[in-house]
């Protein structure tokens, strides 16, 4: 029986086999391996196939002591996989590096001026506020995550020009 | 009417949780009232679901609903040291089930009214 299962797995794609393929071996040793669960399996392979559920089956299988940012600190929502931490990450690093450049430009064109200031000081939680689009944000649809990310990255600096425009005038 | 319009608001509500699940949606549906009593791994889900609601799911749709269910940030795995890994209910889950859990009870107020009507 425990062969039939393993041969019945092999129909899963590869990925989805990494994800769930252990659960699903335990749940087939459990029960009779009737002819009603062999279609059963042999449509979810075949379903597997055509919907991969590529969130859920590009995470690895979870398992106590694995030291992923979810696990270890709690601190982002189900479903953020390594891939999308590393995107935050990025977002994060390269968000603060281009609008510190362009900060800069504005000052070297433009000479000091308000807006090029609060862009500076507001590059990194600007950028924080963009990089939360595939972690805090991600279970949220793709419009509301767009809206909340960039509206809030854009709010943060309309705040720090107008912060940087009153301390000027002060 | 009044009545049907209220649930067309609410299916708009809930659409992009449970919605698109096509014939997933009602073993999805069952994994999350099991899951609304605590973490259960995938045995104990079908064992749960078998008595609540008399259905055998079989491993196939049980994992292809629980995949859905996972990309979507509905239920979550819990870190185990066997290969029987459980699954909890996330907060976005638990609004879901309580969505399509209402929108159902409007359909149901609604089929009985008009049965007790067409009965008098």
């Amino acid at each position: 029986m425990a062969t039939l299962s393993s041969v019945l797995l092999c129909l899963y794609p590869r990925a989805w086999r990494r994800r769930y393929g252990s659960e699903m071996q335990a749940l087939l040793a459990k029960g009779n391996l009737s002819l009603r669960t062999v279609a059963d399996v042999v449509a979810g392979a075949i379903d597997a196939r055509f919907n991969p559920q590529s969130t859920a089956i590009n995470q690895p299988p979870v398992s106590k002591g694995e030291r992923t940012m979810t696990n270890a600190f709690r601190c982002s929502p189900a479903a953020v996989s390594r891939s999308d931490q590393w995107r935050s990450a990025s977002w994060l690093v390269g968000g603060s590096i281009v609008m510190t450049v362009i900060a800069i430009g504005l000052q070297v064109r433009l000479g000091r001026n308000s807006f090029s200031e609060a862009l500076l000081y507001g590059a990194i939680p600007a950028a924080l506020m963009l990089s939360s689009e595939c972690t805090y944000l991600k279970p949220y649809s793709q419009r509301a995550r767009i809206v909340m990310s960039v509206g809030g990255a854009a709010v943060i600096i309309l705040m720090m020009w107008g912060a940087v425009a009153v301390a000027n005038l002060i | 009417m009044r009545i049907t319009r209220g649930v067309a608001k609410r299916r708009d509500d809930s659409r992009d949780e449970l919605d698109d699940f096509g014939r997933f949606s009602e073993p999805a549906l069952l994994i999350l009232i099991s899951l609304a009593d605590g973490p259960k791994h995938g045995y104990a889900m079908t064992e749960d679901i078998g008595s609540i609601a008399d259905v055998q799911l079989g491993p196939g749709t049980l994992y292809g609903a629980i995949a859905r269910l996972e990309s979507r940030g509905l239920i979550e795995p819990i870190g185990s040291e066997d290969r029987r890994n459980p699954y909890r209910m996330t907060g976005l889950g638990e609004k879901a089930l309580r969505l399509r859990l209402t929108t159902l009870e409007a359909v149901a107020r609604a089929g009985r009214r008009r049965l007790s009507s067409a009965g008098a």
